[in-house]
């Protein structure tokens, strides 16, 4: 249906707008202006059309039905007038009649018109009934609770299987035990799983297999808001949203107060650069980070997590460099933060590795060496060799 | 993604709109009053105008004295017919506004809701753009459509429907003329609807 495809056509096209203008800086630094530009030429074209072609037709229903109602309107007026001089019909009623033959004639050209609009909202709705059908989370269960208060921060993985698509098993027996208050650097190349295991901790995928279990309970009988609130996350990429400084840190806890905030921020390292600012905790923040520079928006999320006061940390190191004096207070914040918690680091700095109490060497899906540093050295194993060459160069 | 790409009838949307109304049958069913009076009392004007001009008519042919008591008696009753049916169908159309706007806003909040409930599976394997526009854009031509339009297909079906059975009542020869040009306007749009079906067949989605 040609409303189909224009809605189609203008979601494409947005997606497009979506994806370059998120990725503006690169596609600039690349010199894919033209092409982007081409794209969506290309595809600006066909909405173009499709749009086009969709009114043709639309328009070409109503002066068409009109046409056709215009000459009954004149077949009428001349058998009508037939009848009246041959008397076996009256005036009155032939110009009934015609009001008649007036009135039908707007209504069914105005409902072919409107039929089109409805097939436009038809072909919406579809699109909007597909997104509704799509895969959801598997209900929670909630049969246990987790008493986040007295939570440790104990995590136990049993023999995980998972993969991201059923066919394709990444995960294949992965067990692992983190005792409260341990840090474990989570170490590995690239599409090692370290990610997906943070993804399954957060319980954001389900395994297929095995279980997970979080100071003895099934994280698959709590449910996912219970779950979640036990921990806490920091991400490699900062999202502050468009508020002020102290509504930003204060996400983290409903009800935080002013003090709250503040003592948060000084264990992050962050008080003295937001005393700084002109507006200081009233300072707004967009989600164009102007104002702030990259490390200063990382110890604001240390801020946030710090305030939700978590029982295990996730925390993805960012790779990015910052300045050496921003670096030192980032270090500071999270050892104030990782401190009495249990935490995983997706980690790729060598110092923050070797001080881990674990190491977790993943490779392709599997877990292939734990041990401190210490340990996995002796062993001379994978670790060792990736350890060697890095501290090499 | 393991459903393939369904397709609904129109019946399935408007079934799964409906939906969103259950609990405004009563409503539905007071609205479908007014548009039946509101499309009574409009259909019946063209039959008191008739009485009129035959009175006139009459007396000219029988060169009388028109009948003027009569004729202003009748004027009062169309004019009181035209009120009568404008007055329904406003209060249909203010009702079916209110209906369609508010499926819409219950569309609106399940699709929220749907955001929160969708699996990291599904929001990591689309492009964003295109579930953005699912959700702002098809969002609001549904409303748009369903508001404007289909308020106003309900008062045309109808109105049609009483006019070509007061048609029917007032002659039949005459009708017939209609029921020829009606099926053949029907075609039209027929034809016309369906054409683009065809063609956009085989230039499908990139």
């Amino acid at each position: 249906m040609l409303f189909r495809r224009q809605q189609q056509e203008l979601g494409s096209l947005n997606g497009l707008i979506e994806e370059v203008y998120d990725g503006h800086l690169i596609v600039k630094s690349f010199n894919h202006e033209a092409k982007s530009a081409e794209k969506f030429d290309a595809i600006n074209q066909r909405f173009f059309k499709s749009y086009l072609s969709s009114r043709f037709y639309s328009g070409l229903s109503a002066p068409l039905m009109k046409l056709i109602n215009n000459l009954a309107y004149i077949g009428i007026c001349v058998m009508g007038g037939i009848f009246v001089i041959t008397g076996t019909m009256t005036i009155g009623t032939i110009q009934a009649f015609l009001i008649y033959a007036n009135n039908i004639a707007s209504p069914t050209a105005l409902i072919s018109n409107n039929l089109n609009f409805i097939q436009a909202g038809a072909a919406a709705a579809e699109r909007i009934f597909e997104f509704l059908d799509r895969e959801e989370e598997q209900p929670d269960r909630g049969t246990e609770v987790l008493d986040v208060a007295t939570t440790k921060g104990r995590i136990e993985f049993k023999n995980v299987e998972f993969g991201y698509l059923p066919e394709r098993t990444l995960f294949h027996d992965v067990s692992l035990t983190a005792e409260p208050g341990e840090i474990l650097a989570v170490v590995g190349p690239s599409g090692a799983g370290k990610t997906t295991l943070v993804n399954l901790l957060m319980r954001f995928y389900e395994i297929n297999q095995g279980s997970i279990l979080l100071e003895g309970l099934n994280v698959k009988n709590l449910t996912r808001p219970n779950l979640r609130s036990a921990f806490g996350m920091v991400l490699q990429d900062t999202w502050l949203f468009d508020g002020t400084i102290e509504e930003n840190i204060a996400y983290g806890k409903s009800g935080a107060t002013r003090e709250d905030v503040i003592a948060a921020a000084k264990k992050a390292q962050c008080d003295e650069f937001i005393r700084k600012l002109p507006r200081g905790y009233e300072t707004r923040i967009g989600g164009d980070f102007t104002t702030l520079s990259e490390g200063e928006c990382q110890l604001l999320a240390i801020a946030r997590t710090i305030i939700a006061d978590p029982k295990v940390l996730i925390l993805d190191e960012a790779t990015s460099s910052v300045d050496t004096r921003t670096e030192i207070l980032i270090t500071q914040a999270m050892e104030a933060m990782m401190k009495g918690r249990t935490t995983f680091i997706i980690a790729h700095r060598l110092f923050t590795i070797k001080n881990a109490d674990k190491i977790i060497f993943m490779m392709e899906g599997d877990i292939k060496e734990v041990g401190s540093h210490a340990e996995l050295m002796k062993l001379g194993g994978l670790y060792a060799n990736l350890y060697l060459s890095a501290s090499d160069n | 993604m393991k459903t393939k790409k369904r397709k609904y009838s129109f019946g399935a949307i408007g079934q799964r709109l409906s939906h969103y109304l259950k609990d405004k049958k009563h409503l539905i069913f007071f609205v479908a009053v007014a548009l039946i009076a509101s499309t009574i009392f409009a259909i019946f004007a063209p039959v008191v105008t008739k009485d009129i001009t035959d009175s006139i008519a009459d007396s000219i042919t029988k060169n009388t004295d028109i009948d003027f008591s009569y004729i202003s008696q009748q004027l009062i009753i169309l004019a009181a017919l035209y009120i009568l049916s404008a007055g329904f169908a406003y209060y249909a159309t203010m009702r079916t506004t209110y209906l369609s706007q508010l499926a819409i806003k219950r569309l609106r909040a399940d699709i929220q809701e749907k955001l929160n409930k969708l699996t990291l599976n599904v929001l990591d394997q689309s492009e964003r753009g295109d579930l953005l526009s699912r959700v702002t854009n098809d969002a609001t031509t549904l409303s748009s459509a369903l508001q404007s339009n289909l308020t106003q297909i309900l008062v045309q079906a109808t109105s049609i429907i009483g006019i070509i059975v007061m048609m029917l009542v007032l002659n039949v020869q005459l009708s017939l003329i209609f029921f020829i040009a009606l099926p053949l306007s029907y075609f039209v749009m027929k034809l016309i609807t369906k054409k683009p079906r065809c063609c956009s067949e085989d230039s499908s989605r990139n």
